[in-house]
C-alpha cells in the first residue's frame, strides 16, 4: 500500500482531499527496481502514470546508434515525489522515453491511467487538478522539442541554407 | 458573433452541452488580422486561448535580427483549431509567436483566466476542455517530434517522374501515396513536383528525392508502399532507402 504522507507531497496530487487520494491509492500498485531495470520502454504502450516514492527514475533515449534523437539532452532524472509518464494522456499513448531504476533501490507507484479515468468521470474536480498538472508538464516537455527545432532549423536559417 | 454550433466544431470543445457552449461562449471576443500581424510574441504573456475561424495562423520561433518566414514555421493552424493553450497552464507564457498567413484571418479570442474560473466553477466543463487539449497537443507533439529529427525545411524537394512511361507503370499511384503521407505530415514547406522520364523507362515509376548539400538520390520501381516507406524514413528521417536505390 502507497504511503499517504508521500502522497500528499507529490506536487500533482496537492490539491487534492484524503479522499480523493485514497482512490488513487487504490488503483495504484507499489513496485521496486534496482538501479539499471526498465521500467519500460519508448514506444511502447503507455496506460500507466508513475510516482518515484524512494530513490530516482532515469528518463532517456534509447536509440539505434546514429538515429537523432528529437532533444539533444532529454536525460532527466526524476526524484522522489515526482510523477512521470504523462504520454498515457496523450495520443498516440505510448511513452517518450525509456525509464530505468537509477538508485540502488528504486521505488515507484504504476497507477492505472484507465482506473484514474474512471475516477475522473466521477470527480471531475480531481480531472481538473490532475489535468492541469499534466498539461503543464506536456508543455515543459513541449517546450524542450521547440527550442530543439528552432535550434536545429535556426542555425540552418543564420547559416543560410 | 459567433454560436455554439461554432464551438461545437472545435475538438477542444467536444463534448460540452450547450449550457457549457454558451457559458464558453460568454468569454469570447472575435478579432480580425491582416496577413503578417503578430498576434503574440513567444515569452510573453499567456493571456488568451485562441480558435481560428478563417484562415491560417502559423505558430513560428523567432531569430533575433532576422524577419519571420514561414521556414520558421513549427506548426500551421487552420479553421476550428485552437492555439494558446499556454494560457491556461503555468507558467502561462507562449512559447511560439504567432502570424497571420493568410490574406486575412479571424481569430475568436478566450481570455485565459475567465476560461480556469469556469473550470473551477464547472469542473465537468474543466476536465472535458483539459482532456480534450492533451488530445490536441498529442498531435502536435508527435508533428514536432518528428521535425526534429527531420531535415531541416525547406531544402527538400520529391520529385514523382510523370511521363507517359511513368505514369503505364504506376506513377500516379506514388504521387497519391506521396501527398497522403506529405499531409499526414504536416510539413508543408517540402517541395513536390512531377517531370518527364528520366530516360530509364524499365525502372519506372522513379522518385528523386533532393536534399539540399546532398546527392539526389534515385528511387526506381516505386509503388505506393515503397513511397511511403522512402518519405518516411528517407525525407523525414533521413535514412537513404539503399534496397530502392537505381544504381546507375
Amino acid at each position: 500500500m502507497i504511503d499517504m504522507e508521500i502522497m500528499k507531497t507529490v506536487e500533482a496530487l496537492k490539491g487534492l482531499t484524503d479522499d480523493q487520494l485514497m482512490a488513487i491509492q487504490k488503483c495504484s500498485e507499489e513496485l521496486e527496481f534496482s538501479r539499471g531495470d526498465r521500467l519500460f520502454a519508448e514506444g511502447e504502450a503507455s496506460a500507466h502514470l508513475w510516482i518515484v516514492l524512494e530513490g530516482e527514475v532515469e528518463l532517456r533515449y534509447d536509440r539505434p546508434e546514429g538515429q537523432p534523437n528529437p532533444i539533444e539532452d532529454p536525460i532527466s532524472f526524476i526524484s522522489k515525489a515526482e510523477l512521470f509518464g504523462w504520454s498515457s494522456f496523450m495520443p498516440p499513448f505510448e511513452y517518450k522515453l525509456s525509464a530505468y531504476g537509477a538508485s540502488q533501490k528504486c521505488v515507484v507507484a504504476k497507477i492505472e491511467k484507465e482506473s484514474l479515468v474512471d475516477l475522473f468521470e466521477t470527480d471531475a474536480g480531481m480531472g481538473v487538478e490532475l489535468m492541469s498538472h499534466i498539461l503543464r508538464v506536456i508543455g515543459i516537455h513541449f517546450y524542450q522539442f521547440r527550442s530543439g527545432v528552432a535550434k536545429r532549423w535556426g542555425h540552418d536559417i543564420m547559416s543560410g541554407w | 458573433m459567433i454560436g455554439n454550433d461554432f464551438l461545437q466544431s472545435v475538438g477542444i470543445f467536444n463534448g460540452l452541452d450547450e449550457n457549457q457552449l454558451s457559458t464558453v461562449r460568454n468569454c469570447c471576443r472575435e478579432e480580425q488580422h491582416k496577413a503578417g500581424t503578430k498576434l503574440f510574441g513567444e515569452g510573453e504573456q499567456a493571456a488568451h486561448l485562441y480558435i481560428v475561424k478563417t484562415g491560417q495562423v502559423d505558430l513560428r520561433f523567432d531569430l533575433p535580427g532576422r524577419p519571420t518566414s514561414e521556414k520558421n514555421t513549427i506548426s500551421s493552424i487552420q479553421e476550428f483549431k485552437a492555439f494558446g493553450w499556454s494560457s491556461l497552464v503555468a507558467p502561462y507564457k507562449y512559447s511560439l509567436s504567432a502570424y497571420c498567413t493568410t490574406p486575412t484571418c479571424e481569430v475568436v479570442k478566450i481570455d485565459g483566466q475567465s476560461l480556469n474560473r469556469l473550470f473551477k466553477e464547472d469542473n465537468r466543463l474543466g476536465y472535458l476542455v483539459l482532456s480534450n487539449m492533451a488530445r490536441v497537443i498529442g498531435k502536435r507533439f508527435q508533428k514536432i517530434e518528428k521535425l526534429a529529427t527531420a531535415a531541416p525545411v525547406s531544402i527538400v524537394k520529391v520529385i514523382v517522374h510523370l511521363a507517359t512511361c511513368g505514369i503505364v507503370a504506376g506513377a500516379r499511384d506514388v504521387m497519391d501515396a506521396l501527398m497522403d503521407e506529405m499531409n499526414r505530415s504536416g510539413r508543408s514547406d517540402i517541395k513536390v513536383e512531377s517531370s518527364g522520364c528520366l530516360g530509364k523507362c524499365p525502372t519506372e515509376p522513379n522518385v528523386t528525392i533532393e536534399i539540399e548539400g546532398e546527392n539526389p538520390v534515385v528511387y526506381q520501381k516505386m509503388d505506393s508502399d515503397k513511397m511511403r516507406q522512402v518519405f518516411n524514413q528517407h525525407v523525414l528521417d533521413g535514412q537513404i532507402q539503399t534496397e530502392f536505390v537505381l544504381n546507375e
